[in-house]
Order: C-alpha cells, then sequence, then structure tokens
C-alpha cells in the first residue's frame, strides 16, 4: 500500500484511563499495534486517539502511523475502521499499526 | 450558541438511556462540533448527561430520539483539546437531513458549530475511509 510520507509524520495520542492501562501501554510500544473494540450502542470497533502530540505532563501514548485515519471526523479526533488497508478487524477488535514516538506510562 | 429557551412548541427531543439504543449500521459518524457544553445543553433542552468511557476517552455522554426515530448522542470528552459537544448520528444515515432535522429540533443554525462534518452535503459514509 503507497502511504503520503507527509502521513508518517502525524502525531497521535492516547491518555490514560482504565482501558488505556501501563499494560496496554508497553504492549502497544512493543509490539507496534494499536486496537479498539466496538463503543457503545455499535457492534463494529474502531481505534481512536486524539490528533497531534501528547500534551506537556500528560501520561499517555504518542504514536504515529502509516496508516491514515477516517475522514469524516472531528479535527481533535482521529478514528480508524475498517476493514481497509492498513485497518484489521478481528473479531470485536480494529488493529493497526504504530511507532510510539513517546511513552509516559511507564 | 445563544443563551436562551427554546420555544414550548418545538419538536420534542427525547432522552433515551445510553444502555437503550444501538446504532442501525452498527457504527456512528461525527455530525457537527456544537460550541454548547453539555450544561448548557441540559440546561436549554432538559437533556442529561452521564459519565463514560468510549474507545477515545472519558467523556459526558447522552442520547436523543428525535421525531423521526433517528438517535443523535452528544458526546464531550474532558480531556478533547477543542471546547464543545459533538453529536454522532449513524453512519447509515443522512448527515444533510439528520441535521436539517436537529437543528430545528434545537432552534440553532450553523454559527452554533464550530466544526461541520464534510460529508454534510454528500450521503452519509460513501468516500469515508482512508482519507
Amino acid at each position: 500500500m503507497h502511504v503520503p510520507r507527509a502521513n508518517r509524520r502525524r502525531l497521535y495520542h492516547r491518555r490514560a484511563s482504565s482501558t488505556q492501562t501501563p499494560d496496554h501501554a508497553a504492549l502497544q510500544e512493543q509490539g507496534g499495534e494499536l486496537w479498539g473494540r466496538t463503543n457503545r450502542g455499535g457492534y463494529a470497533p474502531s481505534v481512536d486517539a486524539y490528533t497531534g502530540p501528547l500534551p506537556p505532563g500528560a501520561r499517555g501514548l504518542e504514536f504515529t502511523t502509516d496508516t491514515p485515519p477516517d475522514s469524516g471526523t472531528p479535527p481533535h479526533h482521529a478514528r480508524w475502521t475498517g476493514p481497509r488497508p492498513g485497518v484489521i478487524v478481528e473479531g470485536d477488535f480494529a488493529k493497526i499499526r504504530i511507532e510510539v514516538t513517546v511513552h509516559t506510562q511507564r | 450558541m445563544p443563551h436562551r429557551t427554546v420555544s414550548p412548541g418545538r419538536p420534542a427531543l427525547v432522552r433515551v438511556p445510553l444502555d437503550a439504543f444501538a446504532w442501525p449500521s452498527g457504527i456512528d459518524q461525527a455530525l457537527v462540533m456544537l460550541h454548547a457544553e453539555p450544561p448548557e445543553i441540559t440546561a436549554r433542552y432538559g437533556l442529561g448527561f452521564r459519565h463514560d468511557l468510549d474507545g477515545l476517552d472519558y467523556n459526558l455522554a447522552s442520547v436523543a430520539k428525535l421525531p423521526s426515530g433517528r438517535y443523535v448522542k452528544f458526546i464531550r470528552h474532558y480531556r478533547a483539546p477543542l471546547p464543545g459537544t459533538v453529536v454522532w448520528v449513524d453512519r447509515g444515515d443522512s448527515l444533510r437531513d439528520a441535521w436539517d432535522e436537529l437543528r430545528v429540533v434545537l432552534e440553532i443554525d450553523d454559527a452554533a458549530t464550530s466544526w461541520r462534518s464534510e460529508f454534510m452535503d454528500g450521503s452519509g459514509a460513501q468516500g469515508r475511509d482512508a482519507a
């Protein structure tokens, strides 16, 4: 799949939460994958993240990916749904490949 | 969104428990981002919000049913870098039709929004993926 070079440098982040724990962050960094479940009221899973770098002092994970997010989301919200190139859907999970750039959940 | 009372005879906005609705297509799509924050929406329309957690982050959320029967979900993520409340509808829905109905029910216009989906004048999810 050809991915525009510019997209590689787009940064996204997830904030620490009960579903984004230090264990999750470690797995995401080691495995190079970010997983997402189905949100309330739906049956199609998605990977969701905030756009832009992790805010200074915030706990979470900052990453980049070769897979562009879906279009049609608010400016602060990136979402990946599939299946499509770069977005794998397996059971209740959607998955994308990522490269972690900042990890502050250790 | 100007702070004023809605008309007594406006179409009803019926709150639906978060656990008691389902998107017909299985997933939602963003419609607009309102300038209004949940407290203002509650004060003006009587729509209560509940603390929730979705795939993005912790949030305040509320689901309502419009007179047509379509669901709309209002979400404000606490840690979102931008202010405002995002309105989501079913991905199979027509964004234009949904917005036309919602703005009548809420008695608002485009000035009440800080963002509107680029698919507003399309037909739902066409061309949605892989921007």
